[in-house]
C-alpha cells in the first residue's frame, strides 16, 4: 500500500492510554536502552572524579571557560532562534499558501539537510574567506540546520485543524494576528522539538566551527583531548552537559503543562491555502535566498573547485569507492539500530506514561548534545574495562557510537509517528486474542513505518557527516568520506576535499530526498508532541 | 446461565471516582444497553471487561470464568471477549479480508481463515468487498467490517462502544437495525453503550441505567419505561415532570389532582402515606383553555409543534422557581406562548416515597 492511504479521519482520536499494567519485557528493554545512553554521563562523571576536584577546579574557573561559555550559549540562542523564524515561515509559506512550485520548495528546503555542517561552512569560507568568529558562525549554521525546524512544522501544519485559522479570521483578526496567535500556537509543540534538536546539534558541532575558527566548548574540548588528554577535556564536557540540560529545562518549560486539545481528531480536509497576492515575489525571493544561502553556496563552490583542481590530482575512484562503502557500512547499520532502539523508548513513553517513562525519554535526548569524542572516549574506556578492550578499533565500537550519538533523531521521529498512530488499534488486536508481540509486529510497526524510515534517514544522514567520532574509532587503515574530506581540507588541498563532499552529498541527497517526498505526502508523520 | 457478570465493581482514577460499585448481569445470547450520560463512566466499564483497564474492587466473570477480580486478571487477548470501539478501528494497512481475519488462526490455515472472512462478510451485508481498503468503505460499512472482525473469533461477550454514535442520523437507523440483526443471527451476547435512550430503549432486551456510578436500574426497556426505578432515571429516560405530593391510601394528592398510583409488579409497594415525588408523563398532563375549572393555572412559555401534536411549556402560577411543566396535546389545537391555560393531570402514575421538604 501507499503511505497516503493512512486517513486519519478513519482511525479515531491518537493518544497516549492506561494499559492495565507495564509489560517487564518493555521496561527492561528500555533500560537497557537508557542504561547504554547513560554511558558517555558516566564516563565522564568517572573521569571527573578520578582527576579529582582540586585539578578540575584551575580548568574550570578561568576566564577563558567564561568566554567559551558566551561564545556557546550565545551561538546557541541566536541560531536556534533564527532557526525556530527561517524554519517555521518557510513551513508556512509551503504548506499554507498559494506559493508558485509547492512541491519543488518541499524538497529544495528540506535537503540541506543532506549538506553536511562542516561542508556548509567549508563553502563560505571559501566563497569569502574573511568569513568567521560569530557572524560567520550564525549564518552558516542556521542555514545548515533550520531542517530539524522544517520538517516536524510542516508536518504539523499539515495536520492541524484549518477551521482554527478560520474561526479567529471571523472573529476579526487580520491575517498576522490569526499567523501569530492561533497559527504558531498550533505548532508550537513543533516549533519547540525541533528547536530542542537545533540547539542540541549546535552545541555537540565541531568540524563547522573549526572552519571559522569559531570557539566552542565542542572544538575547545577537541583540542584539549588532543592536546593535554582527557581530563580536562571532560571537566568541559561536564559543563556542555550542563548547557544541555538548560536546554532540556527550558523547552520543557516553554512545553508547559497543558497538551493541545484538538477539536477534531485531524484535519478532515485539506486546508485553504492563503493567497500571498502582492506577497508572492517576496515570499518566492525569501525561499530563493534560503536555498541558495543553504544549498548554492555549498554547490557552487564545490563544483568551482572542481573545475579548477586538475583531474590527475583528483584522489583515484578506488580510494573514494572505499571511502564511500566504509561510509555506509558504519552508518546503515547505526541507522537500523538506533531506530530499533528508539521503538521500546517510544512505546514505553507514549503507550504507558509515567514519571519514570518520561525520565526515560527526556534523559534520552542529552546524549545528542555531548561532543562525539565524549561518546567514542567514553566507549572505548567501558569495553577496555568490561571487553578486555577487544573491540578498539573494530567496526562495531563505531557503530555503537552512531547509534548512541545520534540516537535522539531516532526517537523523535519514531515518537512522533507512534503518537499518530491511535491506540484503539492495539487494543482491538488483543481483543481479537493477539499476543503482544504479534500486535507490535503486525499492527504496531506497520503503522509507525513511515516514522521507522524517517528515523532510520536522519540517523544515516548525521552519521554520514560525523567526525570527531570517526577519527578516534575508524579502524586502522580505513577512511570514510568525512574523514578524507577531513584530511584533505585540513592540509589545505581543497579540490581533493570538495570530491569527498560533493559524493558525501550525493549519498546524503537520497535519504534527503526521501524525506522532502515524505514529508510533502504524508499527513500521519509528524513532530514531537 | 449469564454470559456475563459484574460484581461490585469499582475504579478510580486519582482523585476522581468513576465507578462506585457496578453491578450487573448479561443473560447468554442477550443484548443489553448500557445507559448513561457522557461522562457517566459507560466507557470506563467496557474497557474493564474488555481487559484495557483493571478494576480496582469487585469481580467480572465471563462465561463462567473470573477475568478480574481487582487483584489478578486475564489478559484482553485470553477472554474472548470481542470489542468494537466508536469509529471501528479498523487496521488501516490491511484489506478488509486481512481485518476480518486477523484474530483467525495461524498461517498455515489461509484458506480456512479467507473462506470465514468472506463468510463473515456475506453476513454483514458486504460480499466481496475483501479486496478494499478501510479508507475505501463508508462510516456504515466500516463499522459492520469491524463486527465482523469481532465476530470472526466467536467472542463469549461483544462489547460496542457507542457503535452508532460516529453515523449521521440518516444512515444511523439503518446500520443499527443490520448490526442487531446480525448479531441477533449469530447469537452472540452482546453489551453496548450508548448516551441515547432511544436507541437503548429501541434495540436492547435490558437496558441498564448508569447513574453516579452506579447501575440505578437494569430491565426490560418496556418495565423500564413504565416504572423507572427512581426519579433520576425517570429524567434521564427522556423529557418528564416530576412534582411534589402526598401518598394517602392507594393514590397521592398533588396540586395537579388526586391520582391513581400504579402497583408496580416487582419492587417495594409505595408507600400508603407521607410525602411523594409524582412521575407525571407529558401524555397524561391534560391542558385545557378553561383556567378556572382547573386544579392548577398558568401560561404557556413555550410551544414546539411536531405535526401530529403540539409539546408545550407551561408555568405554573405561583410555582417560584419550579421548572415549567411539560405536556403533549393534540396537533390540531392552537395553543401559543402566552396563552392562559388550566392543568390537571391523569393516573395512574409512578410516585416514589420523596423528602418532605418537597411540596
Amino acid at each position: 500500500m501507499t503511505i497516503t492511504e493512512l486517513r486519519p479521519a478513519d482511525l479515531g482520536r491518537p493518544g497516549t492510554a492506561r494499559r492495565s499494567k507495564t509489560p517487564f519485557g518493555l521496561t527492561t528493554t528500555t533500560a537497557v536502552v537508557v542504561t547504554l545512553l547513560a554511558l558517555p554521563l558516566a564516563f565522564l562523571v568517572l573521569q571527573a572524579v578520578q582527576t579529582g576536584w582540586s585539578k578540575l577546579q584551575p580548568i574550570l574557573f578561568r576566564q577563558f571557560t567564561l568566554s567559551l561559555l558566551w561564545n556557546t550559549v550565545r551561538l546557541t540562542v541566536v541560531v536556534t532562534a533564527l532557526c525556530a523564524v527561517v524554519g517555521t515561515l518557510a513551513a508556512w509559506l509551503v504548506e499554507r499558501t498559494d506559493l508558485p512550485g509547492r512541491r519543488i520548495w518541499a524538497v529544495l528546503l528540506v535537503l540541506p539537510i543532506a549538506v553536511p555542517d562542516f561542508v556548509v561552512s567549508f563553502g563560505w569560507v571559501r566563497l569569502a574567506p574573511g568569513l568567521s568568529g560569530f557572524p560567520g558562525a550564525v549564518l552558516v549554521m542556521t542555514f545548515a540546520v533550520y531542517p530539524f525546524v522544517y520538517l516536524p512544522v510542516a508536518a504539523s501544519l499539515r495536520r492541524a485543524d484549518p477551521a482554527e485559522e478560520e474561526v479567529a479570521r471571523s472573529l476579526g483578526l487580520g491575517p498576522v494576528a490569526t499567523f501569530w496567535r492561533v497559527t504558531v500556537g498550533q505548532v508550537r509543540l513543533a516549533i519547540l522539538g525541533g528547536s530542542l534538536i537545533v540547539a542540541l546539534v549546535l552545541l555537540a558541532e565541531y568540524g563547522a566551527f573549526e572552519i571559522l575558527r569559531y570557539q566552542t566548548f565542542t572544538t575547545e574540548i577537541y583540542t584539549e583531548y588532543l592536546n593535554f588528554g582527557i581530563s580536562t577535556a571532560g571537566a568541559l564536557s561536564l559543563v556542555l552537559v550542563l548547557l544541555s540540560l538548560a536546554v532540556l529545562a527550558a523547552e520543557g518549560g516553554s512545553r508547559g503543562g497543558g497538551r493541545v486539545a484538538r477539536s477534531a481528531p485531524m484535519a478532515a480536509r485539506p486546508p485553504v491555502r492563503h493567497r500571498l497576492g502582492r506577497a508572492t515575489p517576496l515570499a518566492l525571493a525569501g525561499c530563493a535566498a534560503v536555498v541558495a544561502l543553504a544549498l548554492g553556496v555549498p554547490f557552487g563552490e564545490i563544483v568551482s573547485l572542481l573545475a579548477h583542481v586538475g583531474r590527475s590530482s583528483l584522489p583515484g575512484a578506488v580510494s573514494v569507492g572505499s571511502a564511500l562503502f566504509h561510509t555506509v557500512l558504519y552508518s546503515a547499520p547505526a541507522g537500523l539500530i538506533a531506530t530499533a532502539g528508539a521503538v521500546p523508548v517510544a512505546v514505553l513513553s507514549l503507550r504507558h506514561p509515567s514519571r519514570l517513562s518520561r525520565l526515560f525519554e527526556k534523559g534520552s535526548y542529552l546524549i545528542l548534545g555531548l561532543p562525539g569524542i565524549v561518546i567514542a572516549l567514553a566507549l572505548v574506556y567501558f569495553t577496555e574495562r568490561y571487553a578486555g578492550g577487544n573491540l578498539y578499533e573494530s567496526p562495531v565500537l563505531l557503530i555503537a557510537a552512531y547509534s548512541l550519538m545520534f540516537f535522539p533523531l531516532a526517537l523523535v521521529s519514531v515518537r512522533a509517528s507512534l503518537a499518530q498512530s491511535p491506540v484503539r488499534l492495539e487494543e482491538v488486536a488483543h481483543s481479537l486474542g493477539r499476543r503482544r508481540l504479534e500486535v507490535l509486529r503486525r499492527v504496531t510497526l506497520p503503522l509507525v513505518a513511515p516514522g521507522l524510515a524517517v528515523g532510520f534517514c536522519l540517523v544515516f544522514l548525521e552519521a554520514i557527516t560525523e567526525l570527531t567520532a570517526t577519527l578516534v574509532l575508524i579502524p586502522p587503515s580505513t577512511e570514510t568520506l568525512s574523514t578524507q574530506f577531513w584530511a584533505f581540507q585540513t592540509n589545505g588541498y581543497y579540490g581533493q576535499a570538495a570530491l569527498y563532499a560533493a559524493v558525501m552529498i550525493a549519498l546524503a541527497a537520497v535519504p534527503g530526498y526521501a524525506l522532502g517526498r515524505w514529508f510533502d505526502r504524508l499527513p500521519s508523520v509528524g513532530s514531537a508532541t | 446461565m449469564n454470559a456475563l457478570d459484574v460484581l461490585g465493581l469499582e475504579k478510580r482514577f486519582e482523585a476522581l471516582e468513576v465507578l462506585r460499585g457496578i453491578d450487573l448481569a448479561v443473560r447468554a445470547g442477550s443484548f443489553t444497553a448500557l445507559l448513561g450520560p457522557s461522562g457517566s463512566g459507560k466507557t470506563t466499564v467496557l474497557r474493564i471487561l474488555a481487559g484495557f483497564e483493571r478494576a480496582d474492587r469487585g469481580t467480572v466473570t465471563v462465561g463462567g470464568t473470573v477475568v478480574d477480580d481487582g487483584h489478578r486478571v486475564l489478559a484482553p487477548e485470553r477472554r474472548r471477549v470481542g470489542y468494537v470501539p466508536q469509529e471501528g478501528a479498523l487496521f488501516p494497512h490491511m484489506t478488509v479480508e486481512k481485518n476480518v481475519g486477523f484474530g483467525l488462526g495461524r498461517r498455515r490455515d489461509r484458506a480456512r481463515a479467507r473462506a470465514r472472512a468472506e463468510e463473515l462478510l456475506e453476513m454483514v451485508g458486504l460480499p466481496g468487498l475483501g479486496a478494499r481498503y478501510p479508507h475505501q468503505l463508508s462510516g456504515g460499512q466500516q463499522q459492520r467490517v469491524a463486527l465482523a472482525r469481532a465476530l470472526a473469533v466467536s467472542p463469549g461477550v461483544i462489547l460496542l462502544d457507542e457503535p452508532f454514535a460516529s453515523l449521521d442520523a440518516e444512515m444511523r437507523a439503518a446500520v443499527r437495525a443490520d448490526v442487531l440483526d446480525v448479531l441477533r443471527r449469530a447469537g452472540t451476547t452482546t453489551l453496548f453503550v450508548t448516551h441515547d435512550q432511544d436507541e437503548a430503549l429501541s434495540s436492547a432486551d435490558q437496558v441498564a441505567v448508569l447513574v453516579d456510578g452506579r447501575i440505578a436500574q437494569a430491565s426490560g426497556p418496556r418495565e423500564l419505561y413504565a416504572r423507572p426505578a427512581s426519579p433520576e432515571v425517570a429524567l434521564f429516560l427522556g423529557a418528564m415532570n416530576l412534582v411534589g405530593g402526598t401518598f394517602d391510601g392507594s393514590s397521592v394528592r398533588t396540586d395537579l389532582g388526586v391520582l391513581d398510583v400504579e402497583v408496580a409488579g416487582e419492587g417495594p409497594a409505595p408507600p400508603r402515606s407521607g410525602p411523594a415525588v409524582v412521575l407525571v408523563r407529558p401524555e397524561q398532563l391534560e391542558v385545557t383553555d378553561d383556567p378556572s375549572g382547573s386544579p392548577r393555572q398558568g401560561e404557556i412559555v413555550r410551544a414546539e409543534f411536531l405535526g401530529h401534536d403540539v409539546v408545550v411549556w407551561v408555568k405554573a402560577d405561583g410555582g417560584d422557581s419550579a421548572a415549567p411543566l411539560v405536556a403533549r396535546v393534540a396537533g390540531n389545537r392552537s395553543l401559543v406562548v402566552g396563552d392562559r391555560v388550566g392543568m390537571r393531570a391523569e393516573g395512574p402514575v409512578v410516585a416514589w416515597a420523596g423528602p418532605s421538604a418537597q411540596t
